[in-house]
């Protein structure tokens, strides 16, 4: 006889945890169970026989254990409230287990490394994509649909392949091939590839998963890799439609990522930025006043992996939707921030930069005098706004965008169009249960209109809020974007220009700061800071 | 007036009034012919299929479309911009060449006219139908509201507004008030009672007395001086889209006599390939002659070179100018991707027009209803090539892309010549073809039967 238990979400359940040694966590829910499910420890207590619920189970545990190690409170009701609105609660560690590192001879470690075999043929390696792992959020449409880092595909694994060999196979991107006589696999030219060896992401192909990640990709799970890890290839007379949200990755030697080595930025902190244009008061019009606020972000080149969790963090912030790997193909991809990689130098050793693009707030914004009916606006506070009810879709501003960053909803994704049968929701986000994941403070935008970047808007407006209602100042760091607070590396820094003793004031006022295509004098807000590789010139 | 001994009189054929009356009045009198309905059923069937495609692109959003987040433009507003060029012919000769007093017009003003009319009917429809949300198009103009919006008068979108719906008012008056004496002619002369009755209507009253038509010559003139300067300012204000911009490639100070010289060279393809058929198919050889297909010819190898100096001197600014993004641009249109483009736009633009040199081509119908159809198609692609391969690779490379047109654009395409041409094919079977009133002034002084009268 076989059961089926459900178990909670975690937001629907009690629970509580010792992140550290001495350190332990409370969990609440955060909303009551969506569906007909029990806890599984519940279950667990329901099967030994004791009718009690897991919260009350908790709470006589903390009461037994963990309240007498604390004199701070005396009454276990005070304790609890407090440890539960911390989060935390710490005991004093008494013991005296000291952590080392673990002395491995390197040597030998380096020899076993080293002495693999070396085998004749083309080297098979399975890897992880950083979004979709193992093929455990494989039915996670936000990371399905987040580029690579590297190869900037999105919705498949695939078959990479180093420029050396693709040149003696003939091979393109894009181009099938066959894998010891069973597998098809589309070909990616990745430059840095190591010749004669390809690699393919595991986790993908899934059959037995969500709506999203059904047969996403090609499964590769029944390869055994170190029985395979000789391959054999052979072309196939057939093309593979990528969804790839850039395609050309030179920056046809445009300063557009500026960079610099170490020892040049130590002689010269202005290395690899030496702007030999006029930039302020170039134009014929009066540069625009902010006498309050002017918001502006930084972004370190330096700093940025190219991960892309920004990209999901602002997905998730701003209910950007996803549309599917048909439309990514035809470059209708809807993010607000996205990662341009390029690549230089040579092919089998290519340096690599990555640069974050959101849009940058231009105070000379190009995309707000072409508007016929000023639906795109700048705030008083530098902001370039966009006013979804006045769009009427033109997409003028998005062509007169030099950093393209405006998007167009070219089909109803969101459900908010005033016609009917007209969706587009490959992955199911607009039936109620998805819809939860919905930011209630940013609006949904209809078919027809352009967005774009607002520069959490709503996170700005939250933070002036707060400091009204203390009656007092914003203060530096207190509001955050989206983008920055997920950034892995601290990549992105948001602030007020206006204040001179910000982080972000610093940062613009460095030798490293400059605009992208500040040659055009669209005087943006955003601005970037040089990248310094680690490497003598 | 002097008339010259070597100068071909501009109508065949020693017509009287009547005869002319009569045989300009023929194709609305007479039943149309099996070759008429075929015309009419084709072009209805490719307006229908338009309009589909456009209820399509309404329903289902703009993404039916081949564009992308890189462009944003495409078919579209390359065919806005082709039939609002196509019109500016009608203007130039009804317009212009009435204030030079260039007397040949008077055998194809009217059609041109028309086709103007109907030319920017078909052009009126793309900047509405590319709108993410048509339905909310009002938004464009300036009305008060309780709201406090107001429109972006520093958008060229917004001026383009204005523009074509005030070419298009005049375009109209002018035409329809030139009818209104031949509208008079027609209730005269056909014995229908119903048809009598709705050109009755139509000729608001028209008797012919001496003050209705000193005021008819007034308001001839007073709205030939409106809309002369509309034929400079239209497509001037139109190429301000694209000139105002800062992509490489539109951000381009030449583009408004560039734009109004293209505009008039390709609105003489235009009336060149209808004219040609309907001589033929409506008798009309003595009234559109070889005369004025070779002056015709002329404004067109004069303005065709205008157009193929202008892309010359848009070549050399951008090598000139040393940017390095206005440098790649126009590289890229010669030698990127859409080279062919490039390649078909400069060969039926600017080397195909240099053939009227030779008079006998020029005086060749054959070789110029050729001609005026690579013309229409070359400048097509001028504006295919202006738009897209400006947008598809401007600043970051990261977002260069590349754009195909879906079905949908298609259609919607086929579907205004559909429009367009059943329009002409309705127009002349219901109005004459030639201005009946005007073409008499041109026979009193070029005819050669009263050769001393000439004191006009």
């Amino acid at each position: 006889m076989e059961y089926v238990a459900p178990d909670n979400h975690y937001l629907e359940s009690w629970n509580d945890a010792e992140i550290k040694r001495g350190s332990y966590s409370l969990m609440q829910p955060a909303i009551r169970p969506l569906f007909d499910t029990r806890q599984f420890q519940s279950s667990l207590l329901k099967w030994s026989g004791k009718d009690v619920d897991y919260h009350k189970f908790i709470m006589k545990n903390w009461e037994e254990t963990l309240f007498p190690t604390q004199s701070l409170y005396t009454n276990f009701k005070s304790y609890w409230e407090h440890t539960l609105q911390e989060g935390i609660f710490q005991v004093k560690d008494t013991s005296n287990n000291k952590l080392k590192f673990a002395q491995l001879d390197i040597n030998k470690t380096l020899e076993a490394i080293t002495q693999n075999k070396k085998s004749s043929g083309i080297e098979l390696q399975v890897y992880e994509k950083v979004s979709i792992g193992d093929g455990s959020m494989a039915n996670n449409p936000w990371l399905q649909e987040m580029p690579d880092p590297i190869s900037k595909i999105c919705w498949d694994n695939y078959l990479n392949i180093s420029p050396k060999q693709a040149k003696e196979m003939a091979l393109e991107t894009g181009n099938l091939v066959l894998l010891n006589s069973k597998l098809e696999l589309p070909v990616y030219i990745l430059p840095g590839q190591a010749y004669n060896s390809v690699s393919v992401a595991g986790g993908y192909g899934r059959t037995i998963c969500g709506k999203v990640g059904k047969v996403v990709g090609f499964k590769i799970s029944h390869l055994n890799t170190s029985k395979y890890s000789s391959v054999k290839l052979e072309k196939i007379e057939r093309r593979f439609d990528f969804a790839m949200t850039q395609t050309h990755h030179s920056m046809e030697g445009r300063a557009i990522v500026r960079e610099a080595n170490l020892d040049e930025y130590k002689k010269n902190p202005k290395a690899g930025n030496d702007n030999k244009h006029e930039y302020k008061n170039a134009g014929i019009y009066k540069e625009p006043e902010f006498p309050n606020h002017h918001w502006g972000l930084a972004i370190d080149l330096n700093s940025c992996v190219g991960c892309g969790a920004c990209t999901i963090a602002c997905q998730a912030e701003n209910n950007v939707p996803i549309v599917g790997k048909k439309e990514v193909i035809r470059a209708h991809e809807m993010s607000w921030i996205r990662i341009d990689r390029y690549f230089s130098g040579d092919e089998n050793k290519p340096g690599v930069v990555f640069q974050p693009v959101m849009c940058q707030h231009c105070d000379n914004a190009p995309c707000e005098n072409v508007c016929p009916v000023a639906a795109t606006n700048h705030s008083s506070e530098g902001l370039n706004q966009m006013i979804y009810n006045r769009c009427i879709g033109t997409r003028y501003c998005g062509n007169n965008c030099p950093y393209k960053v405006r998007r167009f909803n070219w089909f109803d994704y969101t459900n908010a169009d005033s016609i009917p049968n007209n969706l587009h929701d490959p992955a199911g986000m607009t039936v109620d249960l998805s819809r939860m994941v919905l930011n209630p403070d940013v609006t949904i935008r209809a078919k027809g209109v352009i967005e774009k970047c607002s520069m959490c808007v709503q996170r700005i407006q939250e933070g002036k809020l707060n400091a009204k209602l203390e009656g007092r100042k914003v203060k530096d760091g207190e509001i955050k974007m989206a983008c920055q607070q997920t950034c892995p590396s601290g990549a992105i820094l948001f602030g007020d220009l206006n204040d001179k003793g910000s982080d972000l004031f610093k940062l613009a006022s460095s030798d490293r700061n400059y605009h992208l295509l500040e040659e055009i004098h669209t005087l943006p807000s955003v601005s970037y800071l040089t990248k310094i590789r680690n490497k003598k010139s | 007036m002097y008339v010259s001994p070597i100068r071909e009189p501009l109508i065949k054929g020693n017509k009287t009034y009547s005869q002319i009356t009569k045989d300009i009045a023929a194709p609305i009198e007479g039943k149309p012919g099996k070759t008429w309905y075929m015309g009419l059923t084709i072009s209805l069937s490719a307006m229908f299929f338009g309009l589909a495609m456009m209820a399509w692109t309404v329903w289902e959003g703009i993404g039916t479309w081949g564009l992308n987040r890189t462009i944003g433009w495409g078919w579209g507003i390359t065919n806005f911009v082709w039939w609002v060029g196509i019109g500016h012919a009608g203007t130039f000769i009804s317009a212009i060449l009435l204030l030079f007093r260039q007397k040949w017009r008077t055998s194809i003003n009217r059609s041109a006219e028309a086709m103007t009319i109907f030319a920017i009917l078909c052009a009126g429809l793309f900047p509405l139908i590319h709108m993410g949300r048509p339905l909310l198009a009002f938004f464009v103009f300036p009305y008060p509201n309780s709201r406090d919006l107001w429109v972006n008068f520093n958008s060229p979108l917004l001026w383009d507004v204005f523009a074509i719906s005030t070419y298009l008012l005049v375009s109209l008056l002018f035409w329809y008030m030139g009818l209104i004496p031949d509208i008079g002619t027609m209730r005269d002369r056909i014995t229908s009672k119903t048809k009598k009755y709705i050109y009755g209507i139509l000729s608001f009253g028209w008797t012919g007395s001496v003050k209705h038509w000193q005021r008819h010559e007034k308001l001839s003139l007073i709205l030939a001086g409106l809309a002369a300067p509309l034929v400079l300012s239209v497509h001037s204000i139109v190429s301000a889209d694209f000139a105002t911009s800062i992509i490489p490639g539109w951000h381009t100070t030449i583009f408004p006599p560039y734009f109004v010289a293209g505009a008039i060279f390709s609105g003489f393809a235009m009336v060149l390939t209808l004219l040609i058929v309907t001589r033929k198919v409506l008798n009309l050889e003595n009234y559109i002659t070889v005369t004025h297909i070779e002056s015709m010819n002329k404004i067109i190898i004069a303005t065709g070179s205008i157009v193929g100096i202008a892309y010359m001197t848009e070549l050399f600014i951008s090598w000139y100018s040393g940017v390095e993004y206005e440098q790649y641009a126009f590289l890229n249109r010669a030698t990127g991707p859409y080279w062919w483009a490039y390649a078909i736009m400069m060969t039926c633009n600017v080397i195909s027009p240099q053939l009227l040199w030779f008079r006998k081509l020029r005086r060749s119908f054959v070789f110029t209803f050729i001609l005026s159809i690579f013309i229409n198609i070359g400048m097509w692609f001028e504006r295919f090539v202006i738009i897209v391969t400006s947008l598809h690779r401007d600043y970051l490379p990261s977002s260069w892309a590349m754009y195909k047109p879906s079905i949908v654009e298609v259609g919607i395409f086929i579907g205004t010549l559909g429009l367009f041409f059943s329009c002409f094919l309705i127009f002349i079977r219901v109005f004459p073809v030639i201005a009946i009133a005007e073409i008499k002034t041109v026979v009193k002084s070029s005819g050669e039967k009263e050769p001393k009268n000439e004191t006009l």
